[in-house]
């Protein structure tokens, strides 16, 4: 850290030091003579620029020995004028495509974009502030194809996971590497309990305020990403942060924005409003712990107005002819009532000056939410210290240095008997969470009695209060970051650049959960604390040039190395029995077990590439890349580096057709791109190579396990997971064709791309029969193939000087198939319940919905292949002794359920501007994929779904056929009977609960209205803008639940599971923003 | 000059971190920091006993608990317990690959190849008895099971199935050793507090070692009555004296080292109950008839977990108890045509056994059910034993040999015969026989092999 400080000196004092000058001004129009607002005005060679105002005009001071000014704007053609003894510089732009712009590419190598064989899309700063978005990866909704979003939940601070173009992994991560100018950050989402309870937690890239972002860089394809080695076959994020500029003369130019948002829950699962706690019919009282609500409609009962019952101010509840009967029952709100608006302020703040010698930027960022659900809060600090200094003309540094902390107060969630939506919607309409009081979640007594036990709708046992959630069993984090890099860069020879990157991320994650005594997760009490601590560091040494070699051939060359390194280390502890209430401590557990984990990982590259180009025609660029990764070592035994080293290669080509055709005003620009490559990877996880002996633990799955130490003896076990010495690299390997088509000028352009992905030889855990004396061991087994159409089509129908329209549609579609898992495993569970849940089936998607079915009357044919829904009738029960005569069976065998993969997803972007006001919204489309509603099967069985209060009396006759083959005709109730069968709530059935999760969302609606700078003439104000902004307003889905956006997987590969999931938001926000 | 001196330090960090040495660079870094990849035997004994109270006091205790009506399955996953349907093969997963193969024999196997190397004879003896235990518990349920081919990992990934038969030869080859090994020295290397059951004392483990060879006998007395009641004789001589003897695993109040039906009780509040209006159990029915004074404090209710004054979380577990040798002794003397008055003490003994291990006073009731010298039927001393060995697995090895006391099936006509396998065995070792579901459980062509009744 010594170094990185001196170089911020260093740059600091740099700052003041300018050098002689001149200032020019001047207009920009088009050639139709109205002014060009914004158009970027650059000094060549340097960082000093500006950009035009409302008028076309600039003015802009220009270093001692600079003399051209570059001048761009989108859709106009780039020009670069010489500077001659007038200070005045008028410009006129014609409408055209400006080929030389250029894309950052694998390890930060800006390329012309017609160079690039490959897909890429980027996205700039403005459309990630705007999108009103507090963490990042939210920001990119819809923004791109080929990459899909999921956000885990509304709660605050809960995570999102990105994954580009589909899995390339079966049980490893597939979310995509995230590099921050230039060196690589941890995105992971620590998990404290297991993936389905516990609480939503944050993917850690929100730790980088969006503010900070000046592009982002999206590499989806191997060859795009070949030559970040092993982790890049996920697709790469290359995000570039915001950087000091020349500050036109001024010493210091600042930024201030200021925003506030407002958020309200979106839908919730419909539950009923007519009947009573209860069985049968007959109404039973909170005391007795009945969990159901098949008890008689509200309409029958009364309160008799008692005012010594402690489980409801209004009463005990009898018939409404009972002569203690004061007043009729009305049924309580808890659900509507429970939620709050939730509220977060967003401030920033960036101060940024230099010359052409040296510049800084520093901003601070203040993100400060308190959620939908009461007590649940987010905050976000942000420091962030980002410098250039040009030392000689030759020798140059820039250095960054983010500092974050975050803090989290997190509630409960999913399937855990203190999840808060799974008290919430099981709570009979005849109980009130809130015990009758105005502010129940600041109000004790509404969720917890004298004596300290619990007031819930089952007398404390069964699921904890929501507001006993809140209050009781909070979940505090504090995230402490560092993460930044050193790059030192020295022009050697026009054909050698060296350069040197140093980044590294360090953060300390410490949680700490509560659960007060009689919580029902933990009836003694627990507390534990869950403490990780991560660090990397990234190393880049690379030498590269390029040039022309005659005037038709360039080449251009990358040397490098990369040295990588990962620890993690995990501490948790847990103390459960607690000695007295209301000190949830660890000093008061009786009962104290600790473990510590680390997971060290390093990898050594080197890598290559070479570009050929031919008269802007022909590129051709081919990457080769050594990896050595320490997961293939096998301890206490001898290696040499070729054991645990691969090499992969790459080539892709850019073909500029259009070159060939001759000019017309149609096809402004045409390119075809293809491309190759495979990547490499060792085992995803370190360890995987020896069997280790364990901490011992006893039980079955019924109850919790005894664990050891046992009365204060230790335990080993050998581990269960065997290890394998013999393991060797997995192999992915991609090919892509695109083309790219401008018209009219780029004001029409589509971009198109076919791919396909075969992965290979994966390395997983696979299960092993019981009696191999394993339960699994690591394999090269299995195999995904992945092939996807991206399709990018941008459009400006209408630029006129007052009025604009543009417009982008991104099309994604992507089918990732399971080819082949280990020899003898059909099917490999990934998620959910025992016996329901995600699935990985040979020759089906990824990661399939797999649970029971109802029974067909062709199961067990040739007509079914033991595995999907066979196409028979629905075989109904018709044995008159059984208790379920008349109602479908359960089919024995499992059968695939669902797919959750979507089949594709739209983004549609409309900008409108008008003079200093821009309008736009997106609107996301995900059509398919398939969710199990487990929440919904949960509620019919405690009869609180709404389904139940619907079809509670109806007597239907089901759709199928007798066991003689004739249509079905027994007339059943569909009421209690049903719904508590095999067939119904937590019954073996789970087909007739998936559904389809297809929406269309109005994801982003941002109005932007620039001040015009006149307003502030004579002020130090320079400019400004007011921001308004809702995100996720509507949304239209069949899905009988909430948002299906929701995950209860996180951020996992296990997706498409529902089970009392928080539910999403919805938002309006406004901020204003102004410069100096 | 700059410019070479940079030149010079680029090359130089380029030598340094990629081409020189790389192997050392690595090092260590895949040796698994967080795990050791050897332990000494006294931390591989104690998570084998546990495994095996555990066991013995969890699935296999529950399940035969229902199936020979000790408890009945009131709620939730245990209400299709009870009536046979959701005995299948998901439920046994945990019990045949986590806790018995993965588990408790292949640790047992590690330690006794440890212990054998290291010469300590009475970990060899230990690990011994409690594979004998162990395979004896799985094969009663399961009859055959991979044995000579099991535990080779990913070398066989399908191991054959050896006969019930087989591996009984197997468990009185394990019990002979460790018969003999524990009767002499026991090296330099001896168990100690690391021994949760015995303290590390050989003596009493070699009384176990013929406790659990009588047992071993015992199951098979439908084949050869008399050779094995003879050897159930022979090993009963040798076998426990007092119920000090007795082979107990002691958990704590701790809630991670608490017994396992406290914690199934605890969290799984209201699944079992031993007797309800609805659901009676033909324990409570006999105990009710017998005005059993041990009554109320087994059907004390099973939801008011933290007050069960028998199935407590700081419970001695037994594994096998003086008063089990004591009725094992009573059948086989009455089966061999004993001595009357030896028979009756035995019978006597087994009862007032039972009531001292619970600290109760038996005067009374063994006046009331002891038919008095010469008068003792088998029916007298099984259905003391089916009382007396509450929730005890070994009661459905009882049952199924004798036949006492008449059960009446909760649902159906049969009572399952035996544990369907475990559906990963039957997905992923595809030589697994299909018994698989209620029809192959309760057909009689499936019954373990020494099941002929």
């Amino acid at each position: 850290m010594k170094k990185l400080s001196l170089v911020l000196m260093l740059v600091l004092f740099g700052v003041g030091s300018m050098l002689a000058q001149r200032t020019v001004q001047g207009t920009v129009t088009d050639t139709e003579g109205d002014p060009l607002i914004g158009a970027n005005v650059l000094v060549k060679g340097t960082t000093v620029g500006t950009i035009t105002d409302y008028d076309g005009k600039y003015s802009l001071t220009v270093p001692e020995g600079s003399n051209t000014l570059v001048f761009s704007y989108t859709g106009y053609t780039t020009q670069e004028v010489e500077l001659g003894a007038s200070n005045v510089v008028d410009v006129v732009m014609e409408e055209g495509i400006t080929l030389e712009t250029a894309v950052v590419t694998a390890l930060g190598v800006e390329k012309e974009e017609k160079a690039v064989g490959y897909a890429v899309q980027e996205v700039n700063s403005d459309a990630i502030t705007r999108s009103g978005a507090s963490k990042t990866l939210d920001a990119l909704q819809g923004k791109a194809a080929g990459v899909q979003l999921t956000r885990a939940s509304g709660a605050a601070g809960g995570g999102t996971r990105i994954v580009i173009r589909g899995q390339t992994s079966l049980t490893g991560d597939n979310q995509a590497l995230i590099v921050i100018d230039g060196v690589r950050v941890n995105n992971s989402t620590f998990q404290s309990e297991g993936n389905h309870a516990g609480v939503a937690n944050t993917n850690r890239l929100a730790d980088l305020n969006p503010n900070d972002i000046e592009s982002i860089s999206i590499l989806k394809g191997a060859a795009a990403t070949a030559l970040y080695g092993v982790d890049g076959a996920r697709g790469v994020v290359v995000i570039t942060t915001k950087r000091g500029k020349g500050t036109d003369g001024k010493k210091f130019k600042v930024d201030i924005g200021s925003s506030v948002a407002f958020s309200e829950v979106t839908q919730i699962t419909p539950t009923q409003t007519t009947y009573a706690q209860g069985w049968a019919g007959v109404y039973y009282p909170p005391e007795t712990g009945v969990s159901t609500s098949w008890g008689p409609p509200v309409s029958e009962l009364a309160w008799d107005g008692a005012t010594d019952y402690a489980f409801d101010p209004n009463g005990h509840i009898v018939s409404k002819d009972d002569p203690s009967a004061v007043k009729p029952v009305t049924p309580y709100d808890n659900i509507g009532t429970f939620f709050q608006t939730g509220v977060a302020f967003n401030n920033n703040v960036a101060v940024s000056g230099g010359s052409d010698v040296a510049n800084f930027r520093f901003s601070y960022g203040n993100y400060s939410e308190e959620g939908v659900i009461p007590k649940n809060t987010f905050e976000r600090n942000t420091f962030k210290l980002a410098s250039d200094l040009k030392l000689t003309d030759r020798l140059s540094m820039s250095a960054s240095a983010n500092f974050s902390k975050a803090n989290g107060r997190r509630i409960q969630q999913g399937s855990n008997t203190s999840g808060l939506m799974l008290g919430m919607l099981r709570t009979p309409i005849t109980f009130d969470n809130s015990g009758g009081f105005d502010d129940p979640a600041n109000t004790e007594a509404a969720y917890r009695f004298p004596d300290g036990s619990q007031r819930n709708y089952r007398g404390g046992g069964g699921y904890d209060n929501p507001y006993w959630i809140i209050n009781l069993a909070p979940r505090f984090d504090e995230v402490n970051r560092l993460f930044g890099n050193v790059n030192v860069e020295y022009k050697l020879h026009p054909w050698a650049t060296l350069s040197a990157t140093l980044g590294t991320d360090w953060f300390s994650d410490r949680r700490e959960q509560q659960f007060e005594i009689n919580s029902r997760t933990a009836p003694s009490g627990r507390v534990f604390e869950d403490n990780f601590f991560f660090r990397n560091t990234d190393i880049y040494l690379n030498a590269r040039g390029s040039g022309n070699l005659t005037d038709d051939i360039s080449l251009g060359y990358l040397l490098g190395t990369n040295l990588y390194d990962s620890h993690l280390e995990n501490l948790y502890t847990e103390g459960n029995g607690l000695s007295f209430p209301n000190f949830v401590h660890i000093s008061n557990a009786s009962d104290v077990q600790s473990s510590r984990y680390i997971n060290n990982k390093r990898t050594v590259g080197f890598y290559g590439s070479l570009d050929f180009g031919w008269r802007s025609m022909l590129y051709l660029t081919v990457t080769g890349r050594q990896d050595y990764v320490s997961t293939l070592i096998v301890p206490d035994e001898p290696f040499s580096l070729s054991d645990i080293g691969f090499f992969y290669p790459s080539a892709s080509l850019s073909f500029v057709f259009s070159e060939l055709l001759p000019n017309d005003d149609i096809l402004s620009f045409g390119k075809l791109r293809l491309s190759y490559a495979a990547v490499g990877g060792g085992p995803p996880s370190a360890y995987s190579t020896t069997t280790p002996f364990v901490s011992a633990s006893a039980g079955d799955g019924w109850a919790d396990p005894v664990s050891f130490p046992f009365n204060g003896v230790t335990g080993f076990t050998q581990s269960d997971n065997l290890g394998n010495p013999n393991l060797e690299p997995e192999l992915t390997v991609n090919k892509e064709v695109g083309v790219d088509l401008r018209f009219f000028k780029g004001r029409l352009g589509l971009d198109f791309s076919y791919y396909t992905m075969l992965s290979d030889n994966q390395i997983l855990p696979v299960d092993l029969a019981g009696s191999t004396g394993y339960t699994s061991a690591v394999l090269n087994a299995g195999s995904l193939s992945s092939k996807g159409i991206e399709l990018v089509l941008t459009a400006t129908p209408i630029r006129k000087r007052d009025f604009g329209w543009d417009l982008q549609v991104n099309y994604t579609r992507n089918r990732t198939i399971v080819e082949k898992l280990a020899e003898g495993l059909e099917a490999l569970q990934i998620g959910g319940f025992t016996g329901t849940g995600m699935f990985h089936i040979t020759g089906q998607p990824f990661g399939v919905l797999y649970g029971g079915a109802y029974l067909r009357d062709n199961a067990g044919t040739d007509a079914d292949d033991g595995l999907t829904i066979p196409d028979g009738n629905i075989l109904i029960n018709d044995d008159p002794t059984s208790g379920e005569y008349g109602f479908q069976q359960p089919d024995p065998t499992l059968r695939v359920i669902g797919d959750p993969n979507p089949d594709f997803i739209v983004g549609i972007t409309n900008t409108f501007t008008y003079k200093r006001l821009a309008l736009s919204f997106l609107i996301d489309w995900k059509q398919g994929g398939d969710m199990w509603n487990g929440t919904m099967w949960a509620l019919t069985f405690f009869g609180r779904a709404q389904i139940t209060a619907e079809d509670r009396d109806k007597i239907v006759v089901f759709d199928g056929v007798l066991s003689d083959g004739s249509p079905n005709n027994i007339p059943v109730r569909v009421g209690q009977n049903y719904w508590t069968s095999s067939v119904g709530g937590f019954g073996s059935v789970d087909e007739g609960f998936v559904q389809s999760t297809t929406w269309v969302r109005l994801r982003e609606v941002t109005l932007s209205w620039d001040f015009n700078p006149k307003w502030f003439s004579g002020t130090f104000v320079e400019g400004g803008s007011l921001v308004l902004n809702g995100r996720n307003l509507y949304f239209w889905t069949p899905y009988l639940g909430v948002d299906p956006e929701t995950s209860l997987w996180g951020t996992g590969n296990a997706q498409g599971f529902e089970y009392f999931n928080m539910p999403s938001t919805r938002s309006v926000s406004v901020g204003l923003n102004l410069n100096f | 000059m700059m410019k070479h001196k940079i030149t010079a330090l680029f090359l130089g960090l380029a030598l340094l971190l990629g081409f020189n040495s790389c192997e050392d660079y690595f090092g260590d870094i895949n040796v698994n920091p967080n795990v050791p990849t050897d332990v000494p035997p006294s931390v591989l004994l104690p998570s084998i006993e546990v495994g095996v109270a555990d066991l013995t006091g969890g699935d296999m205790s529950r399940f035969t608990a229902v199936l020979v009506s000790h408890v009945r399955g009131v709620a939730r996953q245990w209400s299709s317990i009870d009536n046979y349907s959701f005995i299948v093969p998901s439920n046994f997963d945990n019990a045949w690959r986590y806790n018995i193969y993965a588990g408790i024999l292949q640790d047992a196997r590690i330690l006794k190849q440890k212990a054998s190397e290291e010469g300590a004879a009475y970990y060899v003896g230990i690990a011994d008895v409690l594979m004998a235990y162990t395979w004896m518990m799985a094969t009663d349920v399961w009859d055959d099971m991979p044995f000579t081919e099991a535990f080779q990992g990913t070398d066989n990934l399908q191991p054959a199935f050896d006969s019930q038969e087989f591996i009984y030869g197997k468990i009185d080859d394990m019990l002979a050793e460790a018969i003999s090994s524990l009767s002499g020295d026991g090296g330099d290397l001896l168990p100690g507090s690391d021994d949760i059951i015995y303290g590390g004392d050989a003596a009493s483990w070699l009384k176990a070692a013929h406790a659990v060879a009588a047992r071993a006998a015992l199951h098979r007395a439908l084949m050869d009555p008399n050779k094995y009641y003879g050897d159930v004789l022979t090993h009963v001589a040798d076998g426990f004296t007092s119920g000090a003897d007795d082979m107990r695993l002691q958990y704590t109040s701790g809630p991670t080292s608490a017994a396992p039906w406290y914690r199934f009780n605890r969290d799984r509040t209201g699944d079992i109950q031993m007797f309800t209006d609805d659901k009676p159990s033909k324990l409570g029915e006999i105990m009710m008839a017998l005005n059993d004074p041990r009554l109320p404090a087994y059907s004390y209710d099973f939801e008011d977990f933290d007050n069960h004054p028998y199935f407590r979380a700081d419970r001695a577990y037994p594994l096998i108890t003086y008063y089990e040798q004591k009725f094992m002794e009573a059948e086989a003397l009455m089966m061999t045509g004993g001595d009357a008055a030896a028979i009756h003490d035995a019978f006597v003994a087994g009862i007032q056994a039972s009531f001292d291990a619970m600290g109760m006073d038996a005067t009374d009731y063994i006046t009331a059910v002891d038919p008095g010298e010469g008068n003792v039927t088998m029916d007298d001393i099984m259905t003391q034993k089916y009382i007396a060995m509450y929730a005890e697995p070994e009661v459905y090895n009882d049952w199924r040999r004798t036949n006492i006391p008449q059960l009446t099936p909760n649902s159906g006509s049969t009572i399952p015969y035996r544990f369907p396998y475990p559906s990963s065995e039957l997905t992923l070792n595809l030589n697994t026989p299909p018994v698989d579901g209620l029809s192959a459980i309760t057909d009689p062509a499936n019954k373990v092999w020494w099941d002929i009744n």
